[in-house]
């Protein structure tokens, strides 16, 4: 919705790595119009973006939840260019649903 | 399926009116008291989210900290409670799935689930006298199955029975008024659902040829000559006679989610349920194209964000002015009103693209426990059956049943059990030691595995070994052969010879997708119990595995 409610906030174009902390991504792809666009790189539980869009934008991630996770929490990885940060405090995904979506902002 | 492993919680549970919401309030030992059993569905989807904007708004007030939806500590939960955004679509199709009536939908798909298991015992063991099944395997019924089996596999007396099992979860959920169809695990019940009652099958077995009947005293002789008085005679009751009751507990290896081995295990796992998952989120996507066509969800970005700005300040107002949790409630029905219009709810595309997610919902959740079996190791289930045959003693059976899945390539099953004597009479010449017995079986679907009938074969093989022949109790008001002496009451003796019995079977089950089994068996033996000299016999039985006890009582989708 915006900056206020986003997970990730970042530098317009930047590129950048985020992770959660609980459940197996099997799959990571970005969110338009309600449809999933291509699948994002994956490794492990940390989902790459190359140059993030301005404004709002969703990623939807494929969660397999195993017993006893706790809520996951959304975090960045690897900042290779620009300046990204995570939601403070942290955002979350609660545990044993799927799909997920982590929501962006560029600005 | 509850440790609460809830990690799809299809909410159909809570009936209008059978919960108070006002029975339980916000406390920082059991946050969700507030909202857990509130009537209606949308409460108990959000409740998660709910719950954690009234621990943070409690704690914002204890801390003297801003009380407006500008404080970040508020913005994880209202994220989640706002239902216009992607993150709130799971909690809208948990919500109006019980609304759209959806419970019989879900019951049909679990169903064609169950229909490929070939582990689900549903016939009465081998001692009875009608029965399809040599050897027990390890699962159950999910909820509720009726069978209906004639022929014996180790008995001399031919028979036929009917048998009712059921899931202890479910009969408890029925009978204290909890959704039947609920068999994700929840919350509400914990340790002892968990642990006790969802591991626990139970089922009785009725011979039906059997006569029931009661000893009674005779008044005289009304006709003959015989000088001797007979004093006690038996007199049928009815028709079909309580043989056997069986209680089946399946246990888990026992493991640690948090260990290394576990996690490692539960990897390898993971990529079975990818293509489930990604079917769910398909759904999803359905379910959000489809709201997208109505409004607010069709408004603009700028219209969409006053009206959710506006209710999560509301939200936040309702939180601070009441920590029990109650104004936060009222506050979000108002908002979940203003979304989910009635113009959605009378969308068949909307119910339709629910009632999709639903039932994958349903079919990932049989997958996450399988994988949670193959990941925590191989199950085991501890029978005990009681039985009651006709006209021999009453004989408590321990049995130890071991499966491995070997997936495609079959199932392999192993039973070692013992079985002793309810009572042994004072003068008896044999111990408490019935039989003691091993026996395998291996199951494998032949034939269509993707189609609406399949054909699933079994293979057996039983040893038992007896100490003594077998005892027969010889009834009251039988006389001794060629006289007119009546033999008393409780005499017993030995027929048939001690020594190993050795049956082997071959099955065929057809099984329909509407949960409807057919097994027709041949076997063979090289003695019956009662009887010495090889016997070949057949089986044949039916048998029905109800998915929902819900539909059951209401006639819906059954």
């Amino acid at each position: 919705m915006s900056q206020a409610t986003a997970d990730i906030v970042g530098t317009k174009a930047a590129n950048f790595t985020f992770t959660i902390s609980a459940a197996t991504v099997t799959n990571a792809a970005f969110l338009l119009n309600n449809q999933p666009g291509a699948s994002l790189p994956l490794s492990g539980n940390e989902v790459t973006i190359q140059k993030l869009a301005a404004g709002e934008s969703w990623v939807q991630l494929d969660l397999v939840w195993a017993t006893g996770d706790p809520n996951a929490v959304i975090d960045v990885g690897t900042v290779t260019s620009g300046t990204v940060n995570a939601a403070n405090p942290k955002h979350t995904l609660d545990r044993g649903k799927t799909p997920g979506f982590v929501e962006l902002f560029g600005i | 399926m509850k440790k609460c492993v809830a990690i799809i919680c299809i909410a159909l549970s809570a009936t209008p009116g059978s919960a108070s919401s006002t029975a339980s309030v916000w406390t920082e030992k059991d946050p969700e008291a507030f909202c857990r059993h509130d009537p209606r569905q949308e409460i108990v989807a959000y409740c998660d989210d709910l719950a954690q904007l009234q621990t943070a708004v409690n704690a914002a007030k204890a801390a003297s900290e801003n009380l407006t939806s500008a404080n970040s500590n508020f913005a994880d939960a209202l994220n989640k409670l706002d239902i216009t955004s992607p993150r709130g679509v799971d909690g809208i199709i948990t919500a109006t799935a019980a609304t759209l009536a959806l419970k019989s939908v879900i019951a049909s798909v679990l169903k064609d689930v169950g229909q490929s298991r070939p582990d689900q015992q549903l016939s009465p063991g081998a001692t009875a006298s009608g029965t399809t099944s040599l050897v027990s395997t390890a699962g159950s019924a999910e909820l509720l199955s009726l069978a209906l089996d004639t022929g014996a596999v180790t008995q001399s007396v031919n028979g036929t029975t009917a048998t009712l099992s059921t899931n202890a979860d479910q009969l408890f959920r029925l009978v204290t008024g909890s959704d039947p169809d609920c068999t994700v695990t929840c919350n509400s019940l914990g340790w002892f659902e968990n642990r006790v009652l969802n591991p626990l099958n139970i089922s009785a077995s009725l011979d039906l040829s059997q006569q029931g009947s009661t000893t009674t005293a005779t008044s005289g002789q009304a006709s003959g000559t015989s000088p001797t008085q007979v004093t006690q005679a038996a007199i049928p009751t009815g028709a079909g006679k309580l043989s056997g009751i069986t209680a089946r507990y399946e246990a888990l290896n026992r493991f640690d989610p948090r260990s290394d081995k576990f996690k490692s295990a539960w990897a390898q796992q993971v990529t079975s349920l990818k293509k489930p998952v990604a079917a769910i989120t398909a759904d999803t996507d359905a379910v959000m194209a489809v709201l997208s066509s109505h409004v607010p969800f069709s408004d603009s970005d700028a219209d969409k964000t006053a009206l959710v700005r506006a209710a999560q300040s509301k939200l936040v107002r309702a939180a601070a002015s009441d920590g029990t949790g109650k104004n936060l409630v009222a506050s979000f029905e108002s908002f979940w009103q203003e979304v989910i219009t009635s113009d959605i709810m009378s969308d068949p595309k909307f119910a339709s693209a629910v009632s999709k997610t639903a039932q994958d919902k349903a079919i990932y959740r049989q997958a996450w426990f399988n994988a949670l079996d193959q990941a925590v190791g191989n199950l085991f289930t501890f029978e005990y059956d009681y039985n009651h045959p006709l006209n021999q003693p009453e004989t408590h059976d321990l049995k130890l049943i071991f499966g491995h899945n070997f997936q495609t390539m079959g199932m392999l099953t192993f039973n070692g059990a013992v079985s002793i004597y309810g009572s042994v009479p004072a003068e008896a010449k044999y111990g408490s030691l019935h039989y003691g017995q091993i026996s395998s079986e291996y199951d494998r679907t032949i034939t269509g595995k993707d189609k609406s009938v399949q054909t699933q074969l079994s293979l057996a093989g039983y040893w038992q070994y007896q100490p003594n022949p077998s005892v027969l109790n010889i009834p009251a008001g039988t006389v001794a052969p060629g006289t007119s002496i009546p033999l008393p009451n409780g005499t017993q003796e030995f027929v048939g010879t001690a020594g190993s019995l050795w049956v082997t079977q071959a099955k065929l089950t057809i099984k329909g997708s509407g949960g409807i089994n057919i097994p027709i068996g041949v076997s063979w033996s090289n003695k019956t119990d009662l009887l010495q000299g090889n016997k070949v016999g057949a089986q044949v039985g039916i048998s029905y595995n109800f998915s929902s006890l819900g539909g059951l009582f209401t006639g819906g989708g059954q």
